[in-house]
This record gives structure tokens, sequence and C-alpha cells, in this order.
């Protein structure tokens, strides 16, 4: 597909190691791990007791356009937002302009919250009634700024999108959702956007609070998560053979892409290029991947042919590497058929050894490091990195991280339901 | 891009009415509704009646692995949206081959949200919620417990793009695959992403559309919550009053639809029946005044409308059927009318007007998708169902209100959404004479 060169002008995270980029990136290189106890509520009792949570006070807009910004999700989005407008050195459009902006965000605002159920819920403790009758019949009558019917929209989805493209002044709007893909993927449509030359910027990424009562419990049963309660520090180890599991991440991180002829016309500072994208589903499993790998490493093969780069020009793979038992291997198998022998010769690594998975916003926030490492040259550690797995059997960058010049960087963000994405980063070159 | 038309060789449609296109048209036909009280329990929820999808998984015949259909993986709207997508497969002729045809093959769908037993985690708060000092709080010593009693699937499924993941599965879709959210313009959407995905080469064959729920008690607790609930004094069956000054508010309903769009020459190679070319799509967001309100004006209607005309490179003048929101509540149904107006000029009172909620209760995400199933299957019958509960019109709404289907030789149709939450989305489609 021919079209603009799709360029990155602005980058904004809320996430467990802080809130700005060059932060975040300087932590990760460090090694420096976010995953520990939950501390949002009492955890001990669960089979999964470990998270990696944003525990600072987040600066977000109380207000935006009509929107309360009343919750995690969007006070983390909303704060990202801004940081992101202010790195790539935009305000809101108007007017005409407004025409030429989109936002592509993906949300995964913390669904089966209950928390906000308890004080209805007490309302009919203990009495001899269907208290499930009674539970409703206590919402009606709610004013929505209400806590109780305030607690209703944390299900929802409809306010995060529309919340940001205020921010950006934007007048086109796409809320998705691929589950873990879904960052990377909000990305690359908005890539997709610029291409077709639907828009000249694209505000892009994914917001996520999974780390709640039910969610955590709930992943735990289906297996996905790490349970090394005693060792939370260490739970998150992807690709080390004795993995368990991932660790549950909240933030929010977005992108700002441009065509490259805005960028430069208004003189943005230009990050990186993000050259192709790929994408491609399993059509296999809910909730495991292809075992050979085959959705995973199609959808590599696309980015790179959509960029128009060979295999041989990938100088670092930012994997998706949950730590999960399958996908490391899957992916694993998958880079060395995508990539071939050029497999082997290059850096594999996970950040989520360090921040566990933020899900929606696991792909954004992965691709805003990604970017900063082609920026500097050093490529982030896995850390927990103390047994090869047999499996697993590329150069995974173990515990310390990397110096080398990187131009070309392959991310890999792959979901639940066997969707994936992988998007190239490149070294910006005028 | 590619230079080749994207085509529509199919569609397929779960409704109160039954599956498949045939049921939900031939019902409008004859002026129906299938708004009826709600069974237990969400009799008891306001406003007590809705439009209900009864079909079970064994009515779809036309997906390679229907027994995978089990209600303990999928929430509502994962099932409603797979017996759609089932549907237009066979509506389609579509292949499910495993291969090359598979690598071509996406799938776009649009969920408003993915959330729908919200008794569930009631009665799991009533597990876990004790009070000191007066004040509630979660007792995190019972979860362990209490949360035994659900399986690991019971979340799974609740995560927002399973409609799409269980679509991918079925329909061999090893191409791109995305979930639309958030709004009723969501399965436009779906369906206008899909176009570009075939123009950009992505994918030879897109299946896009929608899903809605909003009988269960999650949405309808929302709504109450919002006061947007109809009244409960309606009389079921006349309770969706689209443009209408007795409105009184959402009607609670069900329904899915999905498009089978092709690249013409790969729809052609297979001897497939192609029933019109998606020819434009637009969007256009204009936020409420308030979380609570709709917009101040129907700017964001007419630019969807006018630039999915451009698109398509048509007139208003050439409209000669539209499928549009039709919310059955006052305010957002007067800009949506007002917005019809401008777009259509002078011929504004003569385009038949789809509107379903007046039928099925409202479907969310699948409005536009199921509107644009409406608008397919009048291009191709030449007659559009009439209006119904429409006797009184709100003084915005400049279009049809006779209740008689309508005859035509209709070439062009257009779906035009104008949401509450201020995304609006159009579509235009073309007949082809094959």
């Amino acid at each position: 597909m021919s079209g603009p060169r799709v360029v990155i002008t602005g980058m904004g995270v809320v996430v467990p190691h802080g809130d700005d980029v060059d932060t975040v990136y300087q932590r990760v290189i460090r090694g420096e791990n976010e995953c520990g106890r939950i501390t949002k509520f009492d955890a001990s009792t669960y089979p999964c007791q470990i998270g990696s949570e944003v525990r600072y006070p987040v600066s977000a807009p109380e207000k935006i356009g009509p929107y309360t910004i009343h919750n995690e999700a969007l006070q983390f989005v909303a704060g990202a937002t801004d940081r992101a407008m202010s790195s790539a050195g935009l305000v809101p459009a108007e007017g005409e302009a407004m025409d030429r902006r989109s936002v592509v965000l993906s949300t995964g605002v913390g669904p089966a919250n209950i928390d906000f159920l308890g004080p209805i819920a007490l309302r009919v403790h203990g009495l001899d009634q269907d208290p499930y009758k009674a539970d409703l019949e206590a919402f009606y009558g709610k004013a929505p700024g209400e806590p109780e019917a305030q607690g209703l929209d944390e299900f929802h989805l409809d306010t995060a999108a529309p919340a940001c493209a205020v921010q950006l002044g934007a007048v086109h709007v796409y809320n998705t959702a691929s589950a873990c893909a879904s960052g990377s993927h909000a990305i690359a449509d908005a890539a997709a956007l610029i291409r077709r030359g639907e828009a000249d910027v694209v505000l892009a990424g994914g917001v996520c609070t999974p780390v709640t009562r039910v969610l955590v419990p709930g992943f735990a049963m289906l297996q996905a998560l790490s349970t090394r309660n005693d060792d939370p520090e260490h739970a998150s180890r992807p690709f080390d053979k004795d993995r368990d599991g991932f660790v549950m991440g909240e933030g929010a991180a977005v992108m700002v892409l441009e065509s490259e002829e805005h960028a430069r016309a208004r003189g943005a500072n230009i990050l990186a290029e993000l050259a192709g994208w790929g994408y491609s589903c399993d059509s296999y499993r809910l909730t495991d991947p292809h075992p050979e790998g085959v959705g995973m490493a199609l959808c590599m093969s696309r980015a790179l042919e959509s960029a128009g780069l060979s295999a041989a020009a990938v100088d670092h793979v930012n994997a998706h590497g949950t730590s999960t038992a399958y996908n490391d291997a899957a992916e694993t198998l998958a880079i060395k058929k995508a990539l071939g022998e050029h497999a082997y010769k290059i850096p594999v690594s996970s950040n989520k050894s360090m921040f566990g998975h933020l899900i929606h916003a696991a792909g954004s926030l992965e691709g805003c490091l990604a970017v900063k490492t082609i920026l500097e040259g050093v490529v982030p550690p896995t850390i927990n990195y103390d047994t090869p797995d047999p499996n697993c059997d590329l150069d995974y960058v173990p515990n310390t991280a990397r110096e080398m010049p990187v131009d070309v960087i392959l991310k890999n963000s792959f979901g639940f339901g066997g969707m994936n994405v992988s998007v190239v980063y490149r070294r910006y070159d005028n | 891009m590619t230079a080749d038309r994207v085509v529509v060789t199919g569609f397929g449609v779960a409704s109160p009415f039954g599956l498949g296109i045939d049921a939900l048209y031939d019902g409008m036909l004859a002026g129906e509704s299938m708004v009826d009280e709600l069974p237990s329990p969400r009799c008891a929820l306001s406003p007590g009646y809705g439009g209900l999808v009864t079909l079970k998984a064994s009515a779809v015949r036309g997906l390679p692995n229907s027994r995978d259909m089990r209600p303990g993986t999928m929430t509502r709207y994962t099932f409603l949206s797979t017996l759609a997508l089932g549907n237009a497969m066979e509506h389609a002729d579509s292949p499910w081959d495993d291969g090359d045809g598979a690598l071509r093959r996406g799938f776009y769908v649009a969920s408003y949200t993915n959330s729908d037993r919200f008794d569930k985690y009631v009665r799991f708060a009533h597990h876990v919620i004790d009070q000191k000092d007066g004040t509630p709080y979660i007792n995190d010593g019972e979860v362990a417990q209490a949360i035994r009693k659900f399986s690991g699937f019971e979340f799974l499924k609740l995560m927002n793009n399973m409609p799409t993941a269980h679509g991918g599965i079925q329909g061999r879709c090893q191409g791109p695959c995305n979930t639309f959210l958030g709004t009723p313009s969501g399965g436009t959407q779906a369906i206008g992403r899909s176009l570009a995905a075939i123009q950009d080469g992505l994918a030879d064959t897109m299946y896009a559309g929608g899903v809605g729920s909003s009988a269960h008690d999650h949405m309808m607790m929302v709504r109450a919550t919002r006061g947007l609930s109809s009244s409960p004094e309606a009389e079921p069956a006349k309770a969706g009053r689209p443009f209408d000054r007795g409105a009184t508010g959402i009607v609670p309903g069900e329904g899915s639809a999905v498009l089978v769009l092709e690249r013409e020459s790969t729809a052609r190679a297979r001897g497939a029946t192609v029933y019109a070319e998606l020819a434009g799509y637009g969007e256009w967001f204009v936020p409420p005044q308030t979380r609570e309100s709709v917009q101040a004006s129907p700017e964001a209607t007419v630019k969807a409308v006018r630039r999915a005309l451009t698109m398509a490179s048509a007139s208003a003048d050439e409209v000669d059927v539209v499928a549009v929101h039709g919310e059955s509540r006052g305010d957002l149904d007067a800009i949506e009318a007002r917005g019809l107006s401008e777009c259509l000029g002078d011929r504004a009172s003569e385009v038949p007007v789809l509107a379903l909620a007046a039928h099925t209760g409202s479907v969310e995400a699948a409005v536009g998708p199921m509107g644009a199933a409406l608008v397919l299957q009048s291009l191709s019958t030449g007659k559009a169902p009439g209006a119904l509960n429409r006797q009184d019109p709100l003084p915005e709404y400049q279009g049809p209100t006779g209740s008689n289907p309508v005859d035509m030789d209709a070439r062009l149709g257009l779906v035009s959404l104008t949401t509450r939450e201020g995304v609006s989305s159009a579509l235009v489609f073309r007949r082809l004479d094959n």
C-alpha cells in the first residue's frame, strides 16, 4: 500500500514505571522491576496476588469537554494524551484542521469491577428477598452523578476515546479492541489512516485497568497468571524455563502519528518512522496460540512486506513475550519462521519482564519503548531470565541491557482469540 | 489501493423476527413489532418489555463448527454476532476453506460493550460484601471462595474482542480481525473500515457487521439510571416510536447483522451473486453538549453523509432509501431528523426512512449493519417497508409517515446514523445489475 510516510512525533504514558517516556525507558534499561504484591486491595487470599500498579498520584484533567474524568482508566489515558500532545508540540486543533485529526484508542476499562456494588448490596444485605432484584430496584432513580450510577460507567467504553478526541481536537474517533494485541492494533490502524490520506495526525494507543478483584482471580482461573506470590519481583519471566504466567498490569500509553509532510511542515521533532504493519488471526482457539506460531509468523511477514523490508533488515524484536508457557514458545517458533536464520543473530527482548502485561495498553507502551530504543541505542533486557528453555532458544538479552545501533525494530503483539499484530519501527532518515 | 470495486455478496441477520434478512424484512413490510413483555427476571427491570432474539445455535448451518457455539463460552453479544456471521456466510455461499482463501479473509464486528450478565456480578458481590462501622467494603477473604463458583471462561468471554475471536475461528479468517466498541455507529465503522481493508489489499473478503443486546439487565440499568429508558407504561408494540412525539425513550432490543464484502473480481471469479457496491463511507464526531445530553446541531450527521456520498460520487438527489438510527428518544431523534432534512433537501419528504427501533427495539451497534441489510434488500426487491409508530411526527422530521410499503426503482441506498455518543456515520450502497 503506497501513500505518505508515517512518522512518530509524540509519546505519552501513565504506567507503573512512571508518567514520562524518558523516565520509563531509563528505568527499563536498568532492568528495574515494577511487579509486586497487589496493593489496590487485599489479595492475600487470592490465587494470584501479584500485579503491576500505577502507585503514584496521576496528573490528569478533571474534565474534558462534556466528560468528567472520574475513574482511573480515564485519568490514565487523559494524562497520557496530555503528555503525548505536549511531547509532539501539538495543541487542540480547531475548525477545518480538526478534519485531519483522528483518534484510534483501545480500551479495556476494567469491566467486572465489583467495588461499586458495595453500597448497593449493603442496602439489602441480609434481607429476606432476592438480593438481585433488590439491587436492581435500588439503582432506579439514581442520578447519573451518584456513585452507584457512576459505577455503572466503569463497565462502559464510550467515554475514553471521545475524551481523547476532544483533547486532540479531532472529529474522527475509533474505539477498538483486539485483547492483548490492542495497543499495537490501534497504532497500526492509525498508521493506515495516514497512509490512506484520511488523516494527517492520529493519536493512537490503549488504556487498561485490569488489576481488579474480579479479573485477577478470573484470569488466574484460566491459568494465565503467575502465582509466584512469595516472589513477585521475579514472577514475570518471559522465555525462562520456569515461567508460570503473566503479571496483570495497568496504565495507558499513546503515540502521536503524523504524515511526514505534515510533521515537517510544522517543524515537528520526528522521533521515528512507523514503516509497516501486519495483521493476522490464528483462527485456532480462544485461549491458546497456534502451537506452531502460524498466525504470529504470518503477521510478522506481513509487517515486513508492508515496510518493504527483508528479514535481514531487522535489528531487534520487541517481543510480545508474556511469560506464559504457550505464548513464549509459540512466539519463538514464529520469529524463527518469519525471520529464518536471522532470528538467531538479533536480540529479542520482552519488556513485560519488568512491568507485566498491560493488556490493551501493552503494545502501545512497548511501541514507545521501541522508539526510544532506536533513539538511544540501548536494547532493554529481559529480566528474570535464569534458566534457558529448550523451546525458547533465541537471544533474549538476559538481564542486562545491550548497547548497539538499532535502526529497525519488529514489535509483536498477540491477543486472546488469536489476534496478531506486528509493527515495524524504523529510524527516521529524511 | 486497488481500483477494484468492493461489493456485497451476502448479508446475515439475527433478529427478534428470526434468522435471515427475509424474516426481518417481511416482518417490517407487514408493519409488525416484535417488542413484547420480557420473561423473568428481566420483566422486573424497567421498562419490562423489549425485543428478544429467541434463536438457538442450531439455527445456523453455515458455520464449520456450530458445535463450538457453547453458551458457556459466549456472552449474548458473541452468540448473536456469530449467528449473523453464519447466516451471512450461508447467504453469500461463502466458502470457509482453510487454504489461501482464509489468508485473505477478515472479520470486523462492532459491539457496544460485551458485558451482559450483571446478575452474576451482583450475586458474586453479595458473597463478598461486608460492612464495618456502617461502611460497605469488599471482604477480600471471601473472594477466593466465591470465585470458585465460576469457570475461567466466565471471565474470558467478557473480553471485548470475543465476538471477533469467535467469528474469526468460525469464519476461518486469517486476515485482519478487530472489534469496534462504544457507540451504535460501531457497526457502520466496522463496515467502513472493512471497505478500506479490501481497498488497501489486506483482504479479498471481509465479514463486517455489528451486534446489539440491550435487553439484558446491565444495559437496562444503565439506561434507567440515565433516564433514557422508555416508559414502563407504554404498550410494548407501540413503545418504539422513532421521530414520533409520543416516544418516551429507548426500547430494549436485540439483533445482529453481518455483511459479506468482497473485492469485485474475487466475487465474480467465484460466480457469487452481487447485491450492490459498497460505494461510500463517512463518519464524523462532535461531542454531546453534556454527558447526559446530545449534540447541539446535526453537523456530525451532515458531514458524515456528505463524505460518504462524495466517496460514492453520488449526490443526495440520487438517494432512494435511507436506514437511520431512530433511537426513539426525542432529543436525539430531533437532531437526527434535522440532519436528514439538511442532507436530503427537497427529497426528505419522499425518501423512505427505515427505523428498526419500532420493530425490534434498540439494537445498539447492530443498527447500522441491520439497516444496511434492509437497504440492500429494498434495493433488490424494489420495495421499502413503511413507517411504524410514526403517526405524530416531531416537527423536525420531514420524512414519510405512512405505514404502507413503498414501491420504487431504487438504485442508491443510504445508511445514516446519529448517536448519543456523538459519532455519526454513513454508508452508501449502489445497486449493480449483474
